[in-house]
């Protein structure tokens, strides 16, 4: 058996940037060149977005905001122009690379947050979305749409989680099973099945089972997992050897 | 107000270059391992040097987030150069210059076996265990790089390195 240092001295063997040495004067020369050259450089072209005139487009219905047609074509600074390279890793191989930095980033996540899926009761969308969205800027970087929608899909899952944990204390069979089956849903939301190659969904889905049977243990491992605010920071060595069989399970396949 | 809070304020702009030079040799070999032929990191580097210039006045004055900051411009760069969308730049010459007469050191069996082990990985689960291991990131960290929640890089780290064990033994 290959032990985790024997392994990890073989990863690092193969790096074949490992012996890289470039030499200071080239990179100094690198670093002044691009502060000579940059004003020079034209910036990617943005369009500008007139935020005021976006949000006042919305429709609320029934508590749920719908955008205008329009909205499609609008801009914003937090979308970058670069496009993914790839396939399942962005979910859309014509996805945009978002700037979760970006001075709009919070009004961009209007045009993408998954207002279909459910939340518990009491709980305004689009609080809840500009709270997710704050949260998300506080590591900024460049994103994927899909990863983006896949970040609110994991809030909106911790949601549910804490609605769970809540309906079990207060004995509340009803919102409890109602918490469990959005948990099991959670496995089949677009971005969570397109940001993942298999494993994850089915680690939710057997958390969501599990919840809907009543496993409080199984639960706060899933909050774990997740990194929901609900997690509880203790070990669970029940549900994280329900989570370790079915990676064997899977790695077998 | 947080420490990333406090670097945005920061003249970014006047020290673009004292804040960036310890992130280059980490940013070049990022693109060196990914690239072909590998001297196209140089012009790779200098395309990202180029948008963070831009962007000189938000760049976060906090190590850590930095980092992450400009890796997260040197993903979507790598992007681009895979389109061929990054073209040679005279800027980079002198360092194409260098790295196209460096001779990696794994190109024995071990590594070839590695290297086939890697490719046999799913691609986001092979820039995960590349993230963490050659380019120095934390699980959390480089999941956050590919848009994967912590729980779900951990899982998804540690199934990668079983399929490694498998392929190698």
């Amino acid at each position: 058996m290959i032990t985790d240092d024997e392994l990890d001295k073989r990863i690092s063997l193969a790096d074949t940037a490992r012996s890289l040495s470039p030499s200071d004067d080239a990179l100094d020369a690198l670093l002044r060149g691009t502060r000579e050259v940059a004003p020079t450089v034209a910036p990617r072209q943005r369009r500008r977005l007139v935020t005021g005139i976006a949000l006042a487009g919305m429709i609320v219905i029934g508590g749920a905001a719908a955008l205008p047609a329009a909205a499609g074509v609008l801009s914003f600074f937090a979308q970058s122009d670069w496009t993914c390279a790839w396939g399942s890793e962005c979910g859309d191989p014509d996805g945009q690379w978002i700037d979760t930095d970006a001075s709009d980033f919070v009004d961009y996540t209007a045009t993408v947050f998954p207002y279909d899926l459910p939340l518990p009761a009491g709980v305004d969308a689009e609080e809840f979305r500009i709270a997710a969205a704050n949260e998300i800027q506080e590591n900024p970087g460049l994103q994927s749409e899909t990863g983006v929608i896949h970040s609110f899909e994991a809030r909106i899952y911790c949601a549910w989680v804490g609605e769970w944990l809540r309906s079990d204390d207060a004995g509340d069979l009803e919102a409890r099973t109602a918490a469990s089956e959005i948990m099991i849903q959670n496995a089949d939301w677009p971005a969570t099945v397109a940001t993942d190659g298999g494993g994850i969904t089915e680690i939710q889905r057997a958390f969501g089972d599990a919840a809907l049977n009543g496993d409080r243990e199984i639960v706060l491992t899933a909050a774990q997992w997740n990194a929901c605010d609900s997690a509880d920071g203790k070990p669970h060595p029940t549900g994280e050897r329900l989570v370790e069989g079915i990676l064997e399970g899977l790695g077998t396949e | 107000m947080t420490d990333l809070d406090i670097g945005r304020l920061t003249s970014a702009r006047t020290d673009f270059e004292s804040a960036l030079r310890p992130h280059l040799r980490d940013l070049l070999a990022y693109f060196a391992r990914r690239v072909q032929p590998q001297e196209d990191a140089a012009d790779c580097l200098s395309e990202t040097l180029l948008v963070l210039w831009r962007r000189a006045d938000e760049l976060p004055t906090e190590t850590d987030a930095l980092r992450a900051w400009t890796f997260g411009i040197a993903k979507g760069v790598l992007a681009n150069q895979r389109r061929g969308a990054v073209r040679q730049n005279q800027l980079a010459e002198r360092l194409r210059g260098e790295i196209a007469v460096h001779r990696p050191h794994s190109e024995g069996e071990d590594s070839r076996a590695m290297f086939t082990a890697l490719a046999n990985l799913r691609t986001t689960d092979r820039e995960l265990v590349t993230l963490i291991i050659w380019d120095g990131f934390g699980v959390a960290e480089a999941g956050a790089l590919l848009g994967l929640s912590p729980g779900a890089a951990r899982a998804r780290y540690s199934r990668a390195r079983s399929q490694l064990r498998r392929q190698l033994q």
